[in-house]
């Protein structure tokens, strides 16, 4: 499973980005800061002994629960409200019914 | 104009309140940027109101394909591209929750580099949603998370059912594909994939209908995760 997020860290720009400019919709910033506080949490769960060699399966788990919470969370937060646009949408309505009144059409 | 066609596929199911200010939308938005368009509306029940729109529009302007009953919306598109004459066909839904105004954003994107598919998205840039609560954008997130990382679909918004297809591209998807409701929409651009068509997105801003209710919700999140799971499997 850690072998799919970092391969999503590291792809996930290049193939949601295609033709679209913009990737994820996460800055780069925060795409770097996730990556590397993932890396940092292992580099130093290293260090101190944590763990040996291998990463023990709950930390994985852990380090897969943190990463999505923080994309999800912040995709959440960052989701836009296209407020404008509803004001937009009521203002089309109101201004098709009267012309397509005009041309003879019949809501009833 | 490039002698480029369009042909707008709008499935309708109930759609009275809506389908007179859609297709007045749409008329506006192509006709102002020189556009080249034909409607075809597939009206399953109720087609009175087509009929009227077609008198003012004209028969060239807005093609009438009626069925009987309620087919279901992946019929309706086999259907109605039958009947299309445009070489590119633009699928969208007819409850004013996709806006015609981006139409020509999507063409544009669409001839920078004769893309096979133009897709709409919620999820980049300046897209998003109006109308949705808390629960309903985690929900929405949350699946695009996972199938984001399952699928690596190249496309943000794999869900969504706002797109320019090249009219071949579309008969050949639309006879590849077997999945109903979203996982329709999904299959499309996962098998779009796999064929090595070429795809490009534009930022909407979707507004949750004004009238009417939605057919396909109920079991949403139970039909996506099937889904999900059949194309985690099966590609
Ligand atoms: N012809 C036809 N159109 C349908 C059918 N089911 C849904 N639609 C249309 O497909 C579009 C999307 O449906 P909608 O209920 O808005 O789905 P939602 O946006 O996913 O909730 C609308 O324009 C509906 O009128 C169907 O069985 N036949
Ligand atoms: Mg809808």
């Amino acid at each position: 499973m850690l072998k799919i997020i970092c391969y999503h860290i590291r792809h996930v720009g290049k193939e949601e980005g295609i033709n679209t400019g913009d990737s994820l919709s996460i800055p780069k910033l925060f795409q770097w800061l996730m990556a590397g506080g993932a890396f940092l949490a292992l580099w130093i769960s290293l260090l101190l002994g944590y763990i040996d060699s291998d990463i023990n399966d709950s930390t994985k788990d852990v380090i897969l629960f943190l990463y999505s919470v923080a994309v999800i969370g912040y995709r959440v937060a960052t989701f836009n409200d296209c407020v404008q646009s509803a004001e937009e949408l009521q203002n089309d309505i109101t201004e098709a019914k009267k012309d397509l009144m005009a041309k003879g059409f019949n809501f009833d | 104009m490039s002698g480029d066609k369009y042909s707008i596929l709008l499935p309708t199911y109930n759609e009275r309140e809506n389908l007179p200010i859609i297709t007045w939308l749409l008329v506006k938005h192509l006709d102002a940027a020189d556009i080249d368009f034909e409607i075809i509306v597939i009206d399953d029940g109720s087609p009175d109101v087509a009929k009227q729109l077609q008198k003012i529009y004209g028969e060239k302007r807005i093609v009438l394909r009626p069925r009987e009953k309620k087919l279901g919306l992946g019929t309706a598109y086999i259907h109605g591209i039958k009947h299309a004459t445009g070489n590119h066909v633009i699928i969208m839904d007819a409850d004013l929750s996709h806006h015609p105004k981006f139409i020509p954003e999507f063409i544009k994107k669409q001839q920078e580099s004769d893309l096979d598919i133009v897709t709409g998205t919620r999820y980049v840039g300046t897209g998003g949603v109006y109308g949705w609560d808390f629960r309903r954008k985690l929900v929405s997130r949350g699946a695009n998370f996972l199938t984001q990382i399952l699928l690596r679909p190249g496309c943000s918004d794999l869900t969504g059912s706002f797109r320019l297809y090249k009219k071949p591209v579309l008969e050949k998807l639309v006879k590849s594909c077997v999945s109903k409701g979203y996982v329709f929409q999904m299959e499309m651009i996962v098998r779009a994939r796999q064929f090595g068509y070429s795809l490009g997105e534009v930022p909407i801003s979707f507004v949750d209908r004004v009238y009417g209710e939605s057919k396909l919700g109920g079991s949403e999140i139970v039909q996506f995760a099937k889904g999900l799971l059949y194309l985690f499997a099966t590609t």
